[in-house]
C-alpha cells in the first residue's frame, strides 16, 4: 500500500498474490527439471549515497537483490513450453526509506515480481500461450506490464515461396489486470505503469511475407473502473523492397476521442557495406497517452512533428552515428542533434565519444560524453563521464559534470563481482558520491542432444 | 503478508537454479576429431564422393561416404584395412543451423565447395565442417536481420546455441530508441533471443527496484535513455517529447518523486516550481497556455482525479469562470465520473 495519497479515488486492494508467485514457481521447478535450456541469474547490490527528501539530504544504503531463471525449449509430446521468473527483494539500510521507481513506502523491506509466467507453442507452433505475469509488447499495446494470458494463433500459408505470396497469418488476443507495485493495488491513481487501469485486453491480426512484408493490425483497449481508459486501434507494417531498404510504420487512433494519437514511418537503407542511411518522421498527441479517465484528459488536444534523419558507419571495429531531427510544436520548435562513435583500437578495448545538443522552447542542454572499457583477462574495467551544459539555468545552475569509473572481476565461472563509484556535481546537488558493489552469478546451462 | 511472500519467492528462485542442474554444460562438443586427409585427395570434386549432398536439403541427411566408396579407387580386402579406412562413427547430434546444400550448389561457381567450406579439418583436428558465418554474409547481406534479431531462418535457437557474433553485430545504431518501433510486429523475433526476464532489466517500470543504468554502470556502450544525470535534464527531455515518458510511466511515477523532493501539492512542505506570472493571463507563461500544449507536464505533479488542484478554479460556477476544454473537444459521455468533478 501506498501511504499518503490523498486521491478521490477509492483505494483498490486485491487480494494476496501469494497464490500466484507459488504457482509460477512451481511452474518454473517443474520446467527447470527437464528444460533443455536454463539461465539463472541472481544479482546482489549493496548501495551508498544521498537522496533528497523533503527539504535535507539523507543517506541512503540500498540493499539489494534481483533473481531470475527461465528454463526454455522444454519439449514434451503436446509442444515447446518455457517458464520464466524474475524478481526482487530490498532492504533500505539507510536512516530514510528510498524512494523506489515511483513507489515510497514507509517500510524498509520491499520487493516484487517483474515477471511470473509460462508460454507454450503447441501443434507445432500453431497455437501459443502465456501466462501468468508478463509483459505485451505486439501492436498498439504499449509495452502493457499485466497479470494475465496471451494467445496467438499462427495459421501458415503452403512453403512461402515464390518469395511475394504471404507464407502465414497470425491471430493473438491478450486480456489482464495491469500490474502495481508490489501486489497491494490495481489501477486508481495509484499505478506507476503506463496503463491507469483495472483491466487492459486486445489483440493483433498479421500477414508476413517472409523478408518482405509484416502488415498488422491491432487494438488494445483498458477500462478504468466503470471507465475508459483506452480504446484504441492502430495498425504496423515493416516493408523491405529490396534486401537493403526496410520501411517501418505504426499508428494508433484513439476511438474514445476521435482523434489520429501517433503516426510515424521510418526508412532504412543499406547504401554500402557498412553504411546505413536513415530518414523518419513522426506525428504525436501526446495527450492521447493520457488514460481517458483522467480529468486531465478533457483539457488539451496538442500536435507535434518530429521529422529527421542520419546515417550509421561500421566498419573494423569503429562506428559512427549521426542524426539531426527538427521538432515542431505549439509553443514553438526545438532541434535535437546527435553525433557519437565507438573505436576498438585494441583487442578487449572500446572508446567512445558522445555529443548531443538538445534545443526545445523552454530550455536546452548540450551534451559531451566521453566512455572506454577494458577487459584484463578476469578483469574489466570501465569508465565514463559527461558534461551537460543547460541552455536556462536549471535550479540556478547551468552546467552538470559527474563520471562514474568501475571494475568488475570474474570471480569464478558465472560470477562477477562490481564495483562502481560515481561522483559529480549537478543542479541538485553541489557534490555528490555513490558507491555501488554488485556480486552477479549468471549461468546458461544447455543439455545437448546427441 | 506481502513482504514474506515475495521474500518467499526471492529465496526460492536460487533454489530452482540450483535444482536445474545441467546434464552437460554449455561447451564445445566434444565430437571426434576427423581421420580423414582432404589434403591428399585434391584431385577430386567433393561431390565424387560426398554423393548425397547434392540432394541434401538439411543438415544431418547426408551421410558420410562409407567404405564402399573408397573401395572405387583403393584395394582394401581384409576386414582390418575396411576397419581402419572406415569413417568415424558420428553420433546423431541436434544441429545449430538449417541449411539447404541442394539450393546452393547450384548458386555457387561451378558448384565449388570451396567456396564455402575454405578451411577443412586435416587428420587429428577435430570436426568443424561448417564454414564462418562471413562466408554466409558473402552473398547474403543479413545486417537488417542482424538488427531485429530474426535469426530463426537459419538458427535453429539461439537461446540454446548462443554466438557471440550475435551480440556484437546485433542491434547497430540507436537500438534502445529503436527496438520499439521494431518490435511492434516482430515480438517473435525478439523471443528467439531473449525471454521477458531480459526485457525486465529495463520494463518493468511498476516494480523495478533501481533504474538499469544505476545497476549496471559498466555498460557504457548501450544508449539508455536514463544515463548520467538524468534527473536535471528530464523535465527538458519531457518537454521534447512527452509522449515518450508516457510509453512506460504513468501520473503516479512523477508525482511520487515529486512529493518527496516538496514539489507537488501533496507535499508536507510544497514549494511552487511554476514561473513567476503562472497565474496571470497573457504573462507570457500563464499556466492555461502551458496546459493546452502540454498536459503530461501538468499530469507528473496534478493528475489525482476528482481531487486535482485544477477542479478547485475550473469546476462549473468555480472562480476561474473559463471554459478550460480546448478548441472542438466533444463529449462523448457527460455522464463519466470525470465529468462530473466539474459540472
Amino acid at each position: 500500500m501506498v501511504p499518503g495519497y490523498g486521491s478521490g479515488t477509492p483505494e483498490v486492494t486485491m487480494r494476496p498474490r501469494l497464490p500466484l508467485v507459488l504457482a509460477a514457481a512451481s511452474l518454473a521447478a517443474a520446467g527447470a527439471a527437464r528444460a533443455d535450456v536454463v539461465k539463472a541469474s541472481s544479482t546482489t547490490l549493496l548501495g551508498a549515497g544521498q537522496v533528497y527528501r523533503e527539504g535535507t539530504l539523507k543517506a541512503a544504503y540500498p540493499v539489494l537483490e534481483m533473481v531470475s531463471v527461465s528454463a526454455s525449449e522444454i519439449r514434451t509430446g503436446v509442444g515447446e513450453f518455457e517458464a520464466a521468473l524474475s524478481g526482487w527483494g530490498a532492504l533500505d539500510a539507510g536512516a530514510q526509506a528510498f524512494w523506489q521507481n515511483g513507489a515510497p513506502h514507509a517500510t524498509r523491506q520491499s520487493g516484487d515480481l517483474d515477471v511470473g509466467y509460462v508460454r507454450g507453442d503447441l501443434f507445432g507452433r500453431t497455437l501459443g500461450f502465456r501466462v501468468g505475469r508478463q509483459m505485451v509488447v505486439e501492436g498498439v499495446s504499449r509495452m502493457v506490464h499485466l497479470d494475465g494470458g496471451h494467445l496467438a494463433l499462427r495459421i501458415p500459408f503452403g512453403t512461402g515461396r515464390p518469395r511475394f505470396v504471404p507464407s502465414g497469418a497470425t491471430l493473438s488476443a491478450y486480456a489482464g489486470l495491469p500490474v502495481a507495485p508490489r501486489f497491494a493495488t490495481r489501477g486508481g491513481e495509484r499505478a506507476t505503469g503506463n496503463v491507469r487501469a483495472d483491466v487492459a485486453y486486445g489483440g493483433r491480426a498479421s500477414l508476413s511475407w517472409p523478408g518482405v512484408l509484416d502488415l498488422g493490425a491491432s487494438l488494445a483497449f483498458a477500462d478504468d473502473g466503470k471507465e475508459v481508459s483506452r480504446r484504441d486501434v492502430g495498425a504496423d507494417l515493416r516493408l523491405s523492397p529490396h534486401r537493403a531498404v526496410q520501411v517501418t510504420g505504426s499508428t494508433f487512433y484513439s476511438l474514445a476521442e476521435g482523434r489520429l494519437g501517433e503516426a510515424e514511418a521510418a526508412v532504412d537503407v543499406q547504401a554500402a557495406r557498412g553504411v546505413v542511411v536513415f530518414a523518419d518522421l513522426r506525428h504525436v498527441e501526446p495527450d492521447l497517452y493520457l488514460s481517458r479517465s483522467s480529468i486531465l484528459a478533457a483539457f488539451a488536444a496538442a500536435k507535434r512533428d518530429d521529422a529527421g534523419g542520419g546515417v550509421r558507419w561500421a566498419r573494423r571495429g569503429a562506428t559512427l552515428e549521426a542524426d539531426a531531427h527538427l521538432l515542431r510544436q505549439e509553443e514553438g520548435d526545438g532541434t535535437r542533434l546527435r553525433l557519437k562513435g565507438t573505436l576498438r583500437p585494441w583487442l578487449a578495448t572500446v572508446v567512445g565519444a558522445d555529443a548531443q545538443l538538445l534545443r526545445v522552447p523552454d530550455n536546452g542542454y548540450w551534451l559531451a560524453r566521453l566512455f572506454g572499457s577494458r577487459e584484463w583477462g578476469r578483469i574489466a574495467t570501465a569508465i565514463d563521464v559527461w558534461v551537460y551544459g543547460y541552455r536556462k539555468p536549471v535550479n540556478g545552475v547551468d552546467q552538470s559534470v559527474g563520471g562514474t569509473a568501475s571494475g568488475g572481476y570474474r570471480v569464478a565461472p558465472g560470477w562477477r563481482l562490481v564495483l562502481a563509484g560515481t561522483a559529480g556535481s549537478d543542479p541538485f546537488f553541489k557534490s555528490r558520491v555513490e558507491l555501488l558493489a554488485r556480486l552477479v552469478y549468471e549461468q546458461t546451462y544447455v543439455r545437448e542432444v546427441r | 503478508m506481502k513482504a514474506p511472500a515475495i521474500l518467499l519467492a526471492a529465496l526460492l528462485a536460487p533454489l530452482l537454479a540450483c535444482g536445474a542442474r545441467p546434464d552437460r554444460p554449455r561447451a564445445e562438443a566434444d565430437r571426434s576429431p576427423t581421420t580423414f586427409p582432404h589434403e591428399k585427395h585434391g584431385g577430386f570434386d567433393c561431390t565424387d564422393c560426398h554423393t548425397g549432398i547434392i540432394k541434401s536439403t538439411r543438415l544431418g541427411d547426408s551421410r558420410l561416404p562409407g567404405v564402399a566408396k573408397c573401395e572405387e579407387c583403393h584395394d582394401r580386402t581384409t576386414p582390418e584395412d575396411k576397419a581402419k579406412f572406415a569413417p568415424p562413427r558420428r553420433e546423431a547430434r541436434e544441429f545449430e543451423l538449417r541449411f539447404d546444400h541442394a539450393a546452393h550448389l547450384g548458386r555457387v561457381p561451378k558448384g565449388d565447395c570451396a567456396t564455402c567450406h575454405r578451411d577443412l579439418p586435416a587428420p587429428g583436428e577435430p570436426w568443424k565442417t561448417a564454414p564462418p558465418m562471413a562466408a554466409c554474409l558473402a552473398c547474403h547481406q543479413h545486417q537488417k536481420d542482424f538488427a531485429e534479431a530474426r535469426c530463426s531462418p537459419c538458427h535453429v535457437s539461439l537461446k540454446r546455441f548462443p554466438l557471440k557474433p550475435v551480440s556484437e553485430l546485433a542491434h547497430a545504431g540507436e537500438f534502445v530508441k529503436d527496438h520499439g518501433r521494431l518490435a511492434k510486429g516482430s515480438a517473435q523475433s525478439c523471443a528467439v533471443c531473449h525471454d521477458q526476464t531480459f526485457c525486465a532489466r529495463c520494463h518493468a517500470a511498476e516494480t523495478g527496484p533501481l533504474r538499469v543504468e544505476i545497476r549496471f554502470p559498466e555498460e557504457i556502450l548501450p544508449d539508455f535513455i536514463h544515463r548520467g544525470d538524468f534527473v536535471s535534464r528530464h523535465q527538458i527531455d519531457a518537454q521534447a517529447d512527452p509522449a515518450s515518458c508516457r510509453k512506460c510511466h504513468g501520473s503516479h511515477f512523477c508525482d511520487s518523486c515529486h512529493k518527496e523532493q516538496g514539489l507537488s501539492p501533496r507535499s508536507l512542505s510544497p514549494r511552487d516550481p511554476h514561473p513567476p506570472g503562472w497565474s496571470t493571463r497573457g504573462s507570457g507563461s500563464f499556466h492555461g497556455t502551458a496546459a493546452r500544449s502540454n498536459i503530461v507536464a501538468c499530469a507528473g505533479c496534478h493528475d489525482q482525479g476528482a481531487a486535482s488542484i485544477c477542479v478547485l478554479c475550473h469546476r462549473s460556477g468555480g472562480p476561474a469562470g473559463v471554459n478550460i476544454h480546448p478548441p472542438g473537444y466533444k463529449p462523448t459521455d457527460k455522464g463519466k465520473p470525470m465529468c462530473r468533478a466539474c459540472h
